[in-house]
């Protein structure tokens, strides 16, 4: 490196320009990108709610799953699941807090009617209640009856 | 004064605020982990911890220099305001409107509240789903406690506050170091006008992500190298984990350059920087193996915290002691051997402790380099993304061409302390080279995705390298805005690069006076 030659005054005005272009340029993007856009997408969100808006990719099947074990299972309920931990389980577990989602093995009994402390979440099957089964795939969620191989 | 409209200088006139919301920010991370691994419940009085940071960095200044002209400081108030006003409201309209802001950083802020302990099923049990489970927790603990105060939606005005404090952190280092007020002005305005932290979109302020709190480390970091400011740097190598799982290698980076430093370019600043390290990965490593379970003993990923960063340490002094017996002069290969050592003890480290299945993200970047040699055969397709990706100006505006014309200006280059300097590049250096260990089977996808946000963690370290290399323009000293009555009052900074001390003031070292 070279201490001793002297600051440049065009390349040290040229850097000066380039922060006040910058500046001009994040000035310009307030109106449409920052404010109109954000503006867009807050309405959106705000109308269809968090589930259709985030959720607005994948099937309808999946979503109805999220609706129906938001309106048919206890807040706190333990929710069992199987599969992928990615795509819109990533979703459903905020957007079905604060039950809580556990790994469908861990449960060690169906006749359970609560596992740590909370009651097991169940769904009205064909006329039959029974312990819920989210399955879960990087494209889709499914609400099945929790059997273990019968 | 316009200045005081923003709250800049309203308590104190000089109170470095910036400064002491980072003490603050270390001092709550702290407290909250030694109670989690206590296995206590988290206390609703924790965020008093934060404020702790006030009496901690009472005697932190920020000194008066040049003036700015009035128009130009009045000017940026304004916008400032304006900005931030606008991110309150992207912020509290609604939750999270971004993909991993939703999923991850909001989600979890649920688990972290006041009560939250570790027998929760969220944080006890990794059979229950939680997001990013490995993921550090700084961000979900002070969103938790934002929540439990304000309420959900209200709560997120945690967001636009840490871009406050991170637009004040700037302006404190610039006004500061380089005594000219209008730099200060113009870097906090360019900062706060920057695509983007404000166009809809993850890494946003708004978006919930922790990309911003992850610059707002960098840029203390960075600050306190500039200033050797040496609170300030155990604060900022403390949080640097505790941010993103990505600050952990940034951290190394930066020991590792204090490491290979001559001492006399770096007086006083790898002991505080190891120890902030230490005392920050004693309580992750051990708190993380507990949420995901990993099955690591809590001695043993203590006892890797305690080790990782002191082994910089004892590197420094290697070094130090293989430079007295070669000479004074720093020779090439030995700082070559040395980054060769250092490359391979932590590759032996990580593939023997880190990339236990369980341990996350850096597991599987690690992984994709043990398994598979790094993805070196998509090098021009990855170099290729990452210079396009350089010059994103909708994203990161013109910071990465501004510190590519420091670095080829001599006379700016030199203006420039050498640890900042060489932080800035490694670093820009790092978000190419992560992309050589992507585990995505899509890597453009990935860049697609991540490298702007990597870039846009930089922008407060490369604001304030570019705008400190100016701080000896004479035609910025010469105008009328900066007269030079401010350094009559009070002495100049000694430059912080004692080797190029004989060419400039030789006022003796003051750690921004501590």
């Amino acid at each position: 490196m070279c201490f001793h030659r002297p600051m440049s005054p065009s390349r040290s005005k040229l850097l000066f320009g380039l922060f006040a272009g910058q500046i001009l340029f994040g000035l310009s993007r307030l109106p449409h990108a920052v404010l109109w856009k954000r503006w867009h997408r807050i309405e959106q969100m705000r109308a269809k709610g968090p589930l259709e808006f985030h959720l607005g990719f994948v099937d309808l099947d999946t979503r109805e799953a999220i609706r129906r074990l938001r309106e048919e299972t206890a807040k706190n309920s333990v929710i069992l699941f199987h599969g992928s931990w990615r795509g819109p389980i990533e979703f459903a577990a905020p957007l079905l807090y604060p039950r809580v989602l556990l790994s469908a093995h861990r449960l060690p009994d169906l006749r359970l009617r609560t596992f740590m402390g909370r009651p097991v979440g169940r769904l009205d099957f064909g006329g039959k209640k029974e312990v819920v089964l989210l399955e879960s795939t990087e494209k889709k969620l499914r609400l099945l009856p929790e059997r273990r191989g019968k | 004064m316009a200045e005081g409209s923003l709250g800049f200088h309203s308590v104190n006139p000089g109170f470095a605020w910036g400064r002491a919301a980072i003490l603050g920010l270390a001092l709550f991370a702290a407290g909250a982990q030694v109670i989690l691994l206590a296995g206590l419940p988290l206390p609703f009085w924790l965020p008093l911890l934060l404020g702790m940071g006030v009496p901690l960095g009472w005697r932190g200044r920020v000194r008066e220099g040049g003036a700015a002209p009035p128009l130009l400081a009045k000017m940026a108030v304004l916008l400032v305001g304006i900005v931030l006003a606008l991110m309150v409201w992207g912020a509290v309209a609604t939750l999270s409107r971004e993909w991993d802001g939703f999923v991850s950083w909001e989600a979890r802020a649920r688990f972290f509240g006041p009560g939250a302990k570790l027998s929760d099923p969220w944080l006890g049990n990794s059979f229950v789903f939680a997001h990013s489970r490995s993921y550090p927790i700084l961000q979900p603990l002070l969103g938790g406690f934002f929540d439990a105060a304000l309420g959900p939606r209200w709560g997120r005005i945690l967001l636009p506050l840490e871009f406050l404090i991170l637009l004040r952190l700037l302006f404190e280092a610039l006004a500061d170091g380089t005594r000219q007020k209008t730099l200060a002005w113009i870097g906090t305005l360019s900062l706060a006008l920057l695509p983007g932290f404000l166009s809809p979109g993850g890494g946003s302020v708004d978006s919930g992500y922790a990309e911003l709190l992850l610059a707002l480390c960098l840029l203390a970091a960075a600050s306190a190298l500039a200033r050797r400011d040496i609170q300030l740097l155990i604060a900022s190598t403390f949080l640097l984990p505790q941010a993103k799982p990505e600050g952990l290698p940034y951290l190394f980076l930066l020991l590792a350059i204090l490491a290979f430093l001559p001492p006399r370019a770096r007086p006083s600043l790898l002991l505080p920087a190891c120890l902030g390290a230490a005392a920050s990965l004693l309580l992750w490593l051990p708190l993380k193996a507990r949420l995901t379970q990993s099955g690591t003993p809590f001695l043993a990923s203590a006892a890797l915290g305690l080790v990782l960063p002191m082994s910089f340490w004892g590197l420094g002094l290697g070094i130090q002691a293989m430079r007295a017996r070669l000479g004074s002069q720093t020779r090439p290969w030995v700082i070559l051997l040395g980054l060769l050592g250092l490359s391979l003890g932590l590759f032996l480290l990580g593939k023997s402790t880190l990339a236990s299945p369980q341990q996350g993200v850096l597991t599987a970047y690690l992984r994709t380099l043990m398994d598979h040699g790094g993805r070196l055969r998509e090098a021009p397709s990855i170099l290729g993304h990452w210079i396009l990706g350089l010059f994103q100006i909708r994203k990161i505006g013109i910071l990465p061409l501004a510190f590519i014309l420091v670095l080829l200006s001599p006379g700016l280059r030199k203006q420039v302390p050498l640890p900042l300097l060489c932080f800035g590049a490694l670093g820009l250096l790092a978000t190419l080279l992560a992309f050589f260990a992507s585990p995505m089977v899509d890597l453009a996808a990935h860049m697609h995705s991540s490298l702007g946000r990597l870039l846009l963690q930089w922008t407060g370290v490369l604001s304030l390298i570019a705008l400190w290399s100016l701080r000896k323009a004479p035609w910025l000293s010469s105008s009328p805005g900066s007269p030079q009555a401010g350094r009559a009052e009070a002495p100049e900074p000694s430059h912080p690069d004692p080797e190029r001390q004989d060419e400039e003031s030789s006022s003796p070292p003051r750690p921004s006076d501590l």
